[in-house]
């Protein structure tokens, strides 16, 4: 009897170890990833996407069991909101991550390196080339390489610049000025913007130049004095040394244009207080003339437009000359972000099968996942012409997409790729002109430091401060000087410091 | 105690839920205090976190811009004292003198309602409103933003949290009100007293001990400023006369995920508070031993 007991123990124990062995090599894992996205259209549970990209997964790579949870937050809750889940021990498995808190994370353990998955990935490998190299070497600690970083298929129109000087060219014709060249012209344009009625209703409601807090403020005004000004990493070579642009030879002449054009009432002043998307909304309603964004947003009020039948118009112009004949709109080819893993996720989450999945989500070819997590579904939501390369979308706009789980909130690892602009498209005009590497300027220093992260109030909060009560006259232009000091007693010193011995190290 | 317990158990019951509440969320978190004495950054492991005693405070205090963080908070919340304080004393008292019962319950209705909104839409109605280029003030010829003038600003916070929370204030003042005997003011009319004198010499009296132990809790609460409020409304044109201690933690601790400055500022606004309340009880009880709330 006893035998029998223990006969039957014996089958029971290894029946139970043999199903263990099975369920752990099927160990279903959810990834959590974050995305500094705002995309309310995107479903929770990830739409018609998910169910795509499962079925993919399955028959091309021979993935099964695997999930994804994508949280998306935008702007400054983003830094929030990732801050208190890291807090919290709820670490996401896979984010994105920006150079000043790139070097805090990897001293405390929260992010790996990702050499060794690298390595297996031939796809990112043949698209991390010249400037996508860069990239991947910027985020590198110690020998070791921890950001997975944005990379572009081959064409000039997938450059990095995808910004500059919009103007209501609409509003040039009706008064008879041509585009702005020199930074006077560009004065005159607003100054008839804001005084001689260019939408014709008789009313004073039109400012010359408008913006929001997150937008551009300015820098193709700071390229006419040969100054790069796009953020914190911001930096400038002056006699052979890194100073950071804020603190640059030049940076009070351009304060004294830009006050000077505030008094005169050409700058809108809600500029200073209100969000992107109010801004644009205003741009739409033809509040002020010319903003300085992206040729995604000049798109956006071309599309709000068109079919009211009015003619309205705007495009992005070359930035304008200075009196030295400078001129350039801040491109930073060498990106200032990165995804990167958790630890938490690289020990217990098979790193290498999300490795594989973002390697497939690169592959161009037809058992590839580039076209579908881009594009969504062929033939539903765009069709592809190999004859010419050339990708139409069948959708109206993106948030289509969006809502059905496809671009850019699964997007893990992009790839710039503009096919799908045509050569008549006004986008691929603005292109034309915002990829023209004449008209870019760029920053001296493109890499990070600790003293980055030590002190973030520099730009966002100092230097903010300043420029504003600068410019909208609450404070002299001579109170630059205070900046200046306050800068390098709070901290600027040791960030420049430690930037100069990081490019002296390169 | 024993006897009051045993006889009393159901109150007790009752009461159970709230206390657990209390100790869990306000008495269990005060041990992440103990991160404002140490190097704590976001994501930090605890091996690596080491005792730093009071390195945070002395920075805290050597630096420039929590002093200004500091003047603001005091500056905003003594405004908001002197006049956000009364002005809910002074709605009750005018509401309670009108005869109309039934405008008397509309108005209560329309003056209760700003309160349920939440900062976020208030901030964009105002945002709307004083635009110096959409908004109603471009036709009072009003040229400069309310919101890039740091003076204007401060006065906008402190008019903008009257005219949200005014009318709910006047619940439990009204309430104090309802609770006079009316044979007070039936007396106080036979002697020939006016509106006003009955509301000096009768209701403001008889009201005196609810506006004290409000005065009392509201000083407890003197650095707090009201964080959603300077968190929707400032920006960089304001924010060295706007920012507050909450913003400033918020900014530090939260964004820039320095736990261990932000636990030791919000530390510090605590300590202030409750030693406030503490002062302003003990004065308010040599005035009258039978006021006060402890």
């Amino acid at each position: 009897m006893k035998k029998s007991i223990f006969l039957l123990l014996a089958i029971v124990m290894m029946c139970s170890m043999c199903f263990t062995a099975t369920a752990e090599a099927s160990t279903p894992i959810t990834y959590t990833i974050m995305q500094k996205y705002a995309y309310p259209e995107y479903p929770a549970d990830g739409g018609e996407a998910k169910t795509v990209m499962q079925e993919m997964w399955e028959k091309n790579l021979g993935i099964t069991d695997t999930d994804y949870n994508i949280l998306l937050f935008a702007g400054s809750d983003y830094d929030t909101k990732l801050n208190t889940l890291i807090a919290s021990g709820d670490i996401p498995d896979y984010f994105y991550c920006s150079l000043e808190q790139f070097q805090t994370f990897v001293r405390n353990g929260i992010i790996a390196p990702i050499d060794e998955y690298v390595a297996d990935m031939p796809h990112y490998n043949a698209l991390r080339v010249d400037t996508a190299q860069q990239n991947y070497d910027n985020f590198t600690y110690e020998g070791k390489h921890y950001c997975f970083t944005e990379v572009e298929l081959p064409g000039e129109l997938n450059r990095a610049g995808t910004g500059g000087v919009i103007v209501r060219t609409d509003w040039l014709n009706k008064l008879g000025l041509a585009e702005p060249v020199t930074l006077d012209d560009m004065h005159n344009v607003l100054h008839a913007f804001r005084y001689d009625d260019p939408d014709g209703n008789g009313a004073d409601d039109t400012y010359g130049i408008g913006g929001s807090v997150v937008s551009k403020m300015f820098s193709s005004v700071f390229g006419a004095y040969g100054i790069y000004m796009n953020g914190a990493t911001s930096w400038m070579l002056q006699d052979g040394k890194l100073v950071h642009s804020t603190v640059a030879d030049g940076v009070k002449d351009v304060l004294t244009v830009l006050q000077q054009w505030y008094k005169e009432d050409l700058i809108d002043p809600d500029m200073f207080i209100i969000e992107d998307q109010q801004a644009q909304s205003k741009y739409i309603a033809g509040n002020f003339g010319v903003w300085e964004n992206t040729v995604w947003s000049a798109n956006n009020a071309r599309v709000a437009w068109d079919g009211a039948g009015d003619g309205f118009l705007c495009n992005v112009v070359a930035p304008p000359t200075g009196p030295e004949g400078k001129m350039g709109y801040p491109v930073n080819p060498v990106k200032s972000f990165g995804y990167v893993m958790s630890t938490k996720c690289a020990e217990t989450k098979d790193p290498a099968r999300l490795c594989k999945i973002l390697d497939w989500m690169l592959n161009l070819d037809a058992d590839g996942g580039f076209m579908t997590v881009t594009y969504g579904l062929e033939g539903t939501h765009y069709s592809y012409d190999p004859q010419t390369d050339m990708i139409t979308y069948l959708t109206n706009d993106f948030s289509e997409l969006y809502k059905a789980g496809f671009s850019n909130p699964i997007r893990l690892l992009p790839a710039t790729d503009r096919r799908w602009i045509a050569k008549d498209d006004p986008r691929a005009i603005d292109f034309s002109i915002s990829n023209n590497l004449d008209n870019w300027i760029l920053s001296a220093f493109s890499g990070s430091v600790p003293a980055m992260d030590e002190y973030p109030d520099l730009f966002t909060g100092l230097w903010t401060t300043y420029f504003t009560k600068i410019v909208t006259g609450a404070l002299p232009v001579d109170a630059y000087d205070e900046y200046v000091k306050e800068f390098y007693e709070q901290g600027g010193q040791e960030m420049t410091d430690q930037a100069n011995e990081a490019l002296a190290a390169m | 105690m024993h006897h009051s317990f045993k006889h009393y158990w159901q109150l007790y019951l009752l009461a159970l839920p709230a206390v657990v509440l209390m100790l869990t969320y306000r008495y269990l978190p005060m041990f992440g205090l103990s991160l404002g004495f140490t190097n704590y950054r976001v994501g930090m492991s605890f091996d690596r976190v080491s005792w730093v005693g009071l390195k945070w405070f002395q920075q805290m205090f050597s630096n420039k811009t929590f002093l200004n963080v500091l003047w603001n908070t005091v500056y905003i919340s003594m405004l908001k004292l002197l006049f956000s304080f009364p002005a809910p004393i002074l709605l009750a008292l005018l509401l309670n003198e009108m005869d109309n019962q039934w405008m008397k319950k509309r108005f209560q209705t329309m003056i209760y309602l700003p309160h349920f909104l939440s900062w976020t839409i208030v901030a964009g109605i105002l945002f709307t409103l004083f635009s110096t280029q959409t908004g109603i003030v471009k036709y009072f010829g009003m040229k400069e933003s309310i919101f890039l003038n740091p003076s204007a600003f401060r006065w906008m916070l402190v008019f903008s949290d009257i005219w949200k929370d005014a009318g709910w204030g006047t619940i439990i003042y009204l309430a104090a009100i309802s609770s006079i005997s009316p044979e007070y003011y039936e007396a106080a009319m036979i002697d020939g007293a006016t509106r006003s004198q009955r509301m000096r010499y009768i209701t403001l009296p008889c009201i005196s001990s609810t506006v004290v132990v409000l005065l009392l809790l509201k000083l407890g609460n003197v650095l707090d400023a009201g964080f959603d409020q300077v968190f929707m409304l400032s920006n960089a044109a304001v924010l060295d006369s706007a920012d507050i201690i909450d913003t400033y933690v918020y900014r530090i601790g939260m964004s820039q995920g320095k736990f261990a400055v932000g636990t030791a500022a919000g530390l510090f606004k605590s300590v202030v508070g409750c030693s406030l309340v503490f002062l302003a009880n003990r004065a308010v009880k040599l005035a009258d031993p039978e006021a006060g709330i402890m």
